[in-house]
């Protein structure tokens, strides 16, 4: 009877040790295959820093030309606004521009200089560079490209010659001009002015107050507006004030200091730039490079 | 213990050590430095539209730096460039921390004045706290 018992004990007790052996080993496995599993999604997040590395290292890159190219035409933009002269604004589908001219003007200067400094301080990686055909384009008559519009403001020399507007096509809703002289009186002679459709307003300041001429025109065809200044002495000054095919506008100063004030009305919004590709700045090593037109406005 | 389940022990606790040491490394996540880059970007943009520059003097900068500055980031930057003296030099903290990430940039800055502009090249560094 006892050996009976006692054999039931030993069975009794293998079979309570191989159980225990097996579930021992179930919970090995799994906390073996859940470590596993940890372990291959920390590898794969490692794999994906990896590659969030190079990624940093490109748009870093980018950021740096971003930099460079913003921190350049907020410069060219300074040197306008402090320097040319001239007062730019664009206002929803309205362009206006006011300078006087003849007159003094370091803005080349400045121009010049800031891009001898840029490409001095950036000579190798980066590297900023400039086209001396652009910058001698620029020099010469100062033009400002209105976009997408495609009109060109300029000057016939600046600071001194006169000022020019010439649209690529017949785009151009209305003209405003205004002069401003210091002498006594003024008088409009528009026996070469066409009719038509196109409005255009001119408005004479003078010593003795300020007179205004508008008549609607044919802006295909050439258009001459003379205004007479006179001062009392026997030299009258006359300047004349053209509108050719496509609204091509020229105002004729001749020898006279004049201000300037033109409105042009475009019928959409606008952006000002100065020629395109003055600059460029370049990444040699990493094959990055940027070449954009300046923004005035 | 028996052999087995002291060795499985020992390898889940290689594993976990392994997980640790991937996690703490992906955890230096790239993309969260950049935003560090461009918070000192979009500072010295700011600086420059305001033409906080114009003024040359570097306690005035400074405070413009400290008031526009994410409260979470220190800043240094340092200016080289054709006004008198050279170069000026502003921070927000002396120390620079050793061992974590220092964001830099620089751009080209232009300081208008009455007798000719200045040009000048701004090196800036920004650090988390």
């Amino acid at each position: 009877m006892k050996k009976i018992h006692k054999a039931h004990f030993f069975q009794a007790h293998k079979a309570c040790a191989l159980h225990a052996m097996k579930k021992g080993a179930f919970i090995s496995l799994g906390m073996f295959m859940l470590a596993g599993l940890v372990f291959s999604a920390a590898v794969l997040l490692f794999h994906n820093t990896q590659s969030a590395d190079a990624r940093f290292a490109e748009m870093a890159l980018y950021d740096r030309l971003y930099d460079m190219d913003s921190s350049m035409q907020l410069g060219f933009q300074k040197l306008f606004n402090s320097y040319s002269g001239i007062s730019l604004s664009i206002t929803g589908d309205k362009v206006v521009i006011e300078e006087t001219l003849p007159r003094s003007s370091s803005f080349i200067l400045e121009l010049e200089g800031f891009l001898d400094y840029s490409s001095s301080a950036y000579s190798a990686d980066p590297m900023v560079s400039y086209d001396e055909a652009v910058l001698a384009s620029i020099t010469d008559t100062l033009p400002i490209h209105i976009m997408p519009q495609g009109i060109t403001i300029r000057h016939a020399s600046f600071p001194s010659g006169n000022l020019e507007i010439e649209p690529s096509s017949l785009n151009i809703y209305n003209y405003s001009l205004y002069l401003g002289s210091d002498r006594m009186t003024s008088a409009f002679n528009d026996a070469a002015t066409t009719s038509g459709s196109f409005p255009w307003m001119v408005s004479v300041a003078t010593a003795s107050g300020t007179s205004t001429w508008s008549k609607n025109v044919d802006a295909s065809a050439l258009n001459t507006l003379s205004i007479i200044f006179d001062d009392g002495l026997p030299t009258e000054n006359t300047i004349t004030v053209s509108l050719d095919n496509p609204a091509k506008l020229v105002v004729n100063k001749g020898s006279m200091q004049l201000a300037h004030g033109v409105s042009i009305g475009l019928g959409d919004r606008a952006e000002a730039y100065l020629d395109s590709g003055l600059y460029s700045i370049s990444f040699e090593k990493d094959k990055l490079s940027s070449e954009k037109a300046v923004k005035l406005a | 213990m028996s052999l087995d389940a002291a060795v499985a022990v020992v390898l889940v606790f290689i594993f976990i050590a392994l997980s640790v040491y991937y996690v703490g490394k992906a955890n230096d996540e790239p993309l969260s430095r950049l935003q560090m880059v461009r918070a000192g970007s979009d500072v010295m943009l700011l600086l420059d539209k305001e033409d906080a520059f114009s003024s040359l003097n570097q306690d005035e900068i400074a405070k413009r730096v400290s008031a526009i500055l994410p409260p979470v980031y220190e800043m240094r930057l340092r200016i080289n460039g054709t006004f008198p003296g050279n170069v000026f030099t502003v921070e927000t903290a002396r120390d620079e921390p050793e061992g974590s990430f220092i964001a830099s940039g620089e751009r080209l800055v232009v300081i208008p004045n009455s007798t000719g502009a200045y040009y000048g090249r701004a090196r800036y560094w920004v650090w988390l706290k």
